[in-house]
């Protein structure tokens, strides 16, 4: 199966990045997403099947695999973690949606304060 | 006695619609209680407007009229606003009506001249006459007498310039005491008998000037009492100029203060901006910081996983290696025991072996090779990649961001507290900066005020040396017709002169009597005022060794120590408070004129003791008391219980929205 190049988040999950960069604590929503793929495998891991996890939607934004991994770094660190995995892109799409819906959870519930509680 | 029976107020500042305070006729004590900004001074200077027509703030400037109807009414279509006063006054009761409307044809003001002022007295049921109104209200609480009756806590630190000489302050509270104590009726007898005692004076001249005997003697007084009556006519022009300049004065130094007060406000707002933009700026730089330090947050919040899975690797990596390692020592051991059933010797112990142990030796062998066969080449390819992706996984090891995130979150939620602190004291600030008008033109009206002032402090200089004066050539001419009224006296035998003279002793006489008289009277006056106050103050003092006020000529109250010796240097501002609280009850207690006492904020700051003590005494200072307080200015409930059964009303001044305020009677009271 070919991995992804280029990738949309689902729309609930691409709010909740927007909402993270617009609070002023990441610079880009796609650094907002990233945190919440690392997000999904620190709290989540036993939760979610990246290889057969499938968002709702993928209504979000648009992004680009450049601008997610310029250096390749997080299709390394999911082959390290999964080791069957052979579409990391693919993977990490799929936990970004998750974690960011997660954090979404959280933050309906908290509100947004910190987001050293996240860490 | 003048006692207020009610008021309606309808649609004035923060009293939306009609709402009406209803009095008790028992002597005693009502409270209305109401926290800031719910218009306790706007109900004192209602009273105020109600009976004199006139508003003024607390710098004693009159407030354009059109700004005190409501605000929710003028946007609901109700412009103007009515005030109507019920009260008895020597067992008849009077109604006063006084209204601020729209004049007829108008229907949306623009302008001041849009309105027009009623006011109309009933007694009883019939409307009185316009002079009748203004007569009735002069008589029952004339203007200069209000401040005894209506009076602003906010404003008693006026009464400590009493004690100073040449206080132009002092001066007016001087003659507004005089009144209300009575004493113009006695300075008024004395006018008027030094007016006829110049009537007949000038009979006496014209009768010298007519006999050839005391001709040039009667012309040359003439000529002096003519000289005299132009001097005092200058003197008193003189005098009425000073009080207007001294009037306008206090304007210019009221507005001058209020000038300094906008340019402070001024210098807070620039100091605001100044501190709320220095502290954005650093709220930017820690938003940068958090943002700089989310970048690769994602690489510490994998930590955790990487090290658990790593650690499942390493075990894995450790199976094989502890496999694929004994293989290799057993390789060794094997060919060692191979060599040696071949050659039937053992290198070892350098000993031959017999055939039948061979046997076993081969047998061994072939166990040992099962056993230790090493990694099957599926388990080499596991092997590698399990090495691979325990080096790829212990290049993930990073450290937590939380510790940062946290320091920087902290100081950006402090930095944020200060910034919304310095916001809301700059909206504060620009709220009462917007009170003063136009900003930008405040540097040249605040310069007119200076020279104002300036020309103004110059003016009085100049009227008191005129008045210095004309003092002074006013006793030279009265000592030179002294003389030469002497010398008539002497020469004059004539019947006619020796009946005017004896008319014009007869009156100076009588003048006399009303000058001593108002000598004796004030004397006697200021000797209860002092034994009245003394007898508050000591009610009222929370130090027992303060035991006596000792009052001025001015009516200034000086207080005195038990040990005796000099008045007590330095008073604090509680107890310039306590002086001028005790001080209106001595005045009221002495007053030929009764009234309400209607008090705002009379606790200043004063300590629970004192306090208490006030509270004590209010019924004593008068038939009928109304205390404005703020909600904790004073306790509550230890106010009712000290007050017992001469609290006969309490009112609670309750905030519906920021520009509407009902007047509802207390729940709490019992």
């Amino acid at each position: 199966m070919a991995d992804l190049i280029n990738f949309r988040l689902s729309k609930k999950a691409n709010e909740v990045a927007e909402l993270l960069a617009t609070s002023g604590y990441f610079d880009f929503a796609v650094t907002a997403a990233k945190f919440a793929l690392a997000y999904a495998i620190k709290y989540h891991f036993d939760e979610i099947n990246p290889a057969t996890y499938t968002p709702s939607d993928s209504d979000g934004s648009n992004y680009g695999i450049g601008s997610l991994d310029s250096d390749g770094q997080i299709a390394i660190l999911l082959k390290a973690i999964y080791p069957d995995c052979t579409t990391p892109y693919l993977y990490a799409r799929n936990l970004m949606v998750f974690g960011l819906l997660k954090i979404g959870e959280r933050i309906e519930n908290e509100g947004l304060k910190s987001i050293s509680a996240f860490l | 006695m003048l006692r207020f029976i009610s008021l309606t107020v309808e649609d004035f500042g923060p009293f939306k619609g009609s709402q009406t305070i209803d009095f008790t006729s028992d002597d005693g004590v009502t409270f209305i209680w109401g926290n800031n900004g719910r218009g306790k001074t706007t109900l004192l200077n209602i009273f105020r407007y109600a009976i004199y027509g006139k508003f003024q703030n607390r710098r004693g400037t009159n407030v354009n009229l059109t700004m005190l109807s409501n605000r929710e009414s003028r946007s609901e279509g109700r412009y103007g606003f009515k005030v109507v006063l019920r009260m008895s006054y020597d067992g008849e009761i009077y109604e006063l009506t006084r209204q601020f409307k729209l004049r007829t044809g108008v229907s949306r003001p623009t302008k001041n001249d849009d309105y027009e002022q009623t006011v109309y007295l009933k007694k009883g049921t019939a409307i009185l006459s316009s002079e009748d109104t203004d007569h009735i209200l002069k008589i029952i609480m004339p203007e200069q007498v209000a401040r005894f009756f209506l009076f602003d806590g906010e404003l008693l630190q006026e009464y400590e310039e009493l004690l100073m000489e040449d206080s132009d302050t002092g001066a007016q509270i001087k003659k507004s005491i005089e009144e209300i104590l009575g004493v113009p009726v006695l300075t008024n007898g004395a006018t008027d008998t030094a007016a006829v005692l110049g009537a007949y004076t000038n009979a006496k001249t014209r009768t010298a000037q007519s006999n050839k005997q005391t001709e040039q003697l009667g012309s040359q007084i003439a000529t002096l009492e003519a000289a005299l009556q132009g001097h005092n006519a200058e003197l008193e022009r003189l005098r009425e100029e000073l009080t207007q300049e001294l009037g306008r004065k206090s304007e210019l130094e009221s507005e001058q203060n209020q000038n300094e007060h906008v340019k402070a406000l001024l210098a807070e707002m620039k100091a605001l901006e100044n501190s709320i933009a220095e502290k954005k700026a650093r709220r930017e730089g820690l938003l940068s910081d958090i943002k700089n330090t989310t970048k690769d947050a994602w690489k510490g919040l994998i930590g955790f996983r990487v090290n658990e899975i790593l650690s499942d690797v390493e075990a894995e990596v450790k199976v094989l290696e502890d496999k694929e390692n004994s293989q290799k020592v057993a390789q060794h051991f094997l060919k060692e025991m191979k060599e040696a059933a071949s050659r039937k010797h053992c290198n070892l112990c350098d000993q031959d072996i017999d055939d039948a142990l061979i046997l076993k030796m081969e047998e061994r062998i072939k166990v040992l090779e099962g056993n230790y066969g090493g990694l099957t080449p599926e388990e080499s390819g596991k092997l590698r990649t399990l090495q691979i992706r325990k080096a790829t996984l212990e290049t993930m090891r990073y450290p937590s961001s939380k510790e940062r995130l946290e320091i920087y979150e902290r100081q950006l939620a402090a930095v944020t507290v200060e910034i919304s602190d310095d916001e809301r004291k700059l909206k504060a600030v620009k709220e009462e900066l917007e009170k003063h008008g136009d900003i930008e033109e405040l540097s040249t009206s605040m310069q007119n005020c200076v020279k104002n002032l300036i020309n103004c402090l110059k003016k009085i200089d100049n009227l008191k040396e005129g008045e210095r004066q004309e003092a002074e050539q006013i006793a030279n001419i009265r000592s030179s017709l002294a003389t030469l009224n002497a010398k008539l006296d002497k020469t004059a035998t004539g019947e006619d002169m020796v009946r005017a003279r004896r008319r014009v002793e007869l009156c100076e006489m009588i003048h006399n009597i009303f000058e001593e008289g108002i000598d004796a009277y004030r004397n006697n006056l200021k000797s209860r005022v002092e034994k009245d106050a003394t007898d508050l103050f000591v009610r009222i003092s929370n130090d027992p060794d303060y035991v006596r006020l000792e009052i001025n000529d001015n009516y200034g109250l000086a207080i005195y120590h038990k040990d005796g010796g000099d008045p007590v240097p330095l008073r604090s501002a509680g107890f310039e408070h306590v002086v001028a609280l005790a001080l209106i009850g001595a005045l009221h207690k002495n007053a030929p004129l009764r009234g309400p006492v209607i008090m705002d904020s009379p606790f200043g700051r004063l300590d629970p003791t004192h306090k208490e003590n006030i509270i004590k005494v209010l019924p004593s200072l008068s038939e009928q008391v109304v205390l404005l307080a703020y909600t904790h200015e004073i306790d509550e409930q230890r106010a009712r219980e000290t007050l017992g059964s001469s609290l006969k009303k309490e009112y609670r001044l309750t905030r519906q929205t920021s520009f509407y305020t009902r007047i509802e009677p207390n729940q709490e009271v019992k």
